[in-house]
């Protein structure tokens, strides 16, 4: 679950940072679409990748869900 | 995980020291060692045990907790809901019910408590004393009959000779299985007066608190050998399997639901519970309970145990004018 966590986050991080180097840097106004593609794209990115990991962890559930079934009937006299 | 100030309120002090000293570990770690079978019983008293805190491991599964804690997994999955029983993490405060409402039977000799999935032995020779222990019980449909009987043998590593009821699902059995890790007897047995039903140990302790058997009793190991040890043959057998309990706990009402079997089914494989109908006539038997204190009952909570069916006993009753019964807008639900 850890592992989702950071998948989350480090996205999130990205997207920060280049918001940071946008605002913080001496990029002519007209050079902010450039930036702002950046962002989008690295948005696109982290959504991508937030679909993924909920997907994984649908998948982890179900599998979870699988395995404690197996076992109970394993356990059936 | 439940919100515990929600679902657990805790026994008041005054007429019942164990439950009001049992408050206190409600904020620590119960940690490694084990809990005792044994708890201290008064005449009065109608409560045993507290609800205590673990805090997971590495490597810990809530089937490694629930034996070293000596409860049922179903009874720990319905108060832990949506923790994974294989990776509960580490550092997670997993709640231990081990609090209880005792079931509405004569204190004596074994009373076996199927909504519970918990036996309880009051040795004839130690009136102060209760021994609790989780156990497993048959599967839907596999149902342990209601009614009292006698311990009529006991047997050590006794030899399966499997029912014809089980070699119909699964005929490549053997005609009987000996002593020894493959006996899903365990080591011990109790033959009792109802020929085909038996308290015995494992060789499979996690299924210990679930509905895995075809009718039979099982403990764990380390239990039902102290059992055997304990419990001499003759001994009544009382099987009850009432889901609600409702009584005064110092000077407070209680009430404990325990969740359906097929709930049981749903907390082990799914983690889950769906709601399900309240028990009939849970109104009135809290307002039998109840008696002159009536209008100290907050139905909302009683609704609200009825829903969650926790199995762990709550509080109902607060200080002041509670009762608002009344109010709700659908109070035949409870009915």
């Amino acid at each position: 679950m850890s592992q989702l966590k950071i998948v989350r986050i480090i996205p999130i991080a990205v997207i920060a940072l280049l918001g940071l180097s946008a605002c913080a840097s001496n990029t002519p106004p007209a050079d902010y679409t450039a930036a702002n593609a950046k962002a989008d794209q690295a948005l696109a990115t982290a959504q991508h990748a937030l679909a993924v990991a909920q997907q994984a962890e649908a998948d982890a559930k179900a599998a979870n869900q699988q395995t404690s079934a197996a076992y109970q009937r394993s356990l059936t006299k | 995980m439940i919100d515990r100030t929600s679902v657990f309120r805790r026994p008041f002090a005054g007429g019942a020291r164990r439950c009001a000293l049992a408050a206190i570990p409600w904020l620590l770690s119960a940690a490694s060692p084990a809990v005792a079978a044994e708890f201290a019983l008064a005449s009065g008293d109608t409560a045993i045990g507290s609800v205590t805190v673990y805090d997971t491991v590495a490597g810990d599964t809530l089937m490694d907790v629930a034996r070293s804690q000596d409860l049922g997994f179903t009874q720990l999955m319905a108060v832990n809901r949506g923790v994974n029983p294989w990776m509960p993490g580490v550092g997670r405060q997993i709640t231990l019910p081990n609090f209880y409402l005792l079931p509405n039977a004569p204190r004596r000799g074994i009373v076996i408590d199927l909504a519970a999935e918990r036996l309880y032995y009051f040795p004839p020779d130690k009136s102060t004393v209760v021994e609790s222990y989780p156990i497993g019980i048959g599967v839907l449909g596999a149902v342990t009959p209601v009614g009292t009987t006698r311990i009529a043998a006991k047997v050590e590593n006794p030899v399966w000779h499997p029912p014809p009821s089980i070699h119909a699902e699964r005929p490549w059995l053997p005609e009987e299985i000996p002593a020894g890790p493959d006996n899903p007897l365990g080591a011990y047995a109790f033959r009792l007066g109802w020929p085909n039903y038996l308290i015995h140990g494992t060789n499979k302790p996690d299924g210990v608190g679930r509905n895995v058997s075809h009718g039979c009793i099982h403990l764990y190991p380390e239990d039902i050998e102290k059992l055997f040890n304990e419990v001499p043959v003759g001994t009544e057998v009382r099987v009850v399997g009432d889901n609600v309990r409702v009584a005064w706990v110092g000077g407070e009402l209680f009430v404990e639901i325990h969740p359906t079997k097929e709930q049981g089914d749903e907390l082990d494989i799914e983690g889950t519970l769906t709601p399900v109908r309240p028990p009939p006539h849970l109104k009135a038997r809290v307002v039998a309970a109840a008696g002159d204190q009536i209008q100290r009952v907050d139905w909302s909570i009683v609704r609200r145990v009825a829903d969650e069916r926790t199995g762990v006993p709550t509080q109902v009753t607060g200080s002041e004018n509670a009762s608002r019964w009344e109010k709700q807008p659908d109070k035949a639900s409870l009915e």
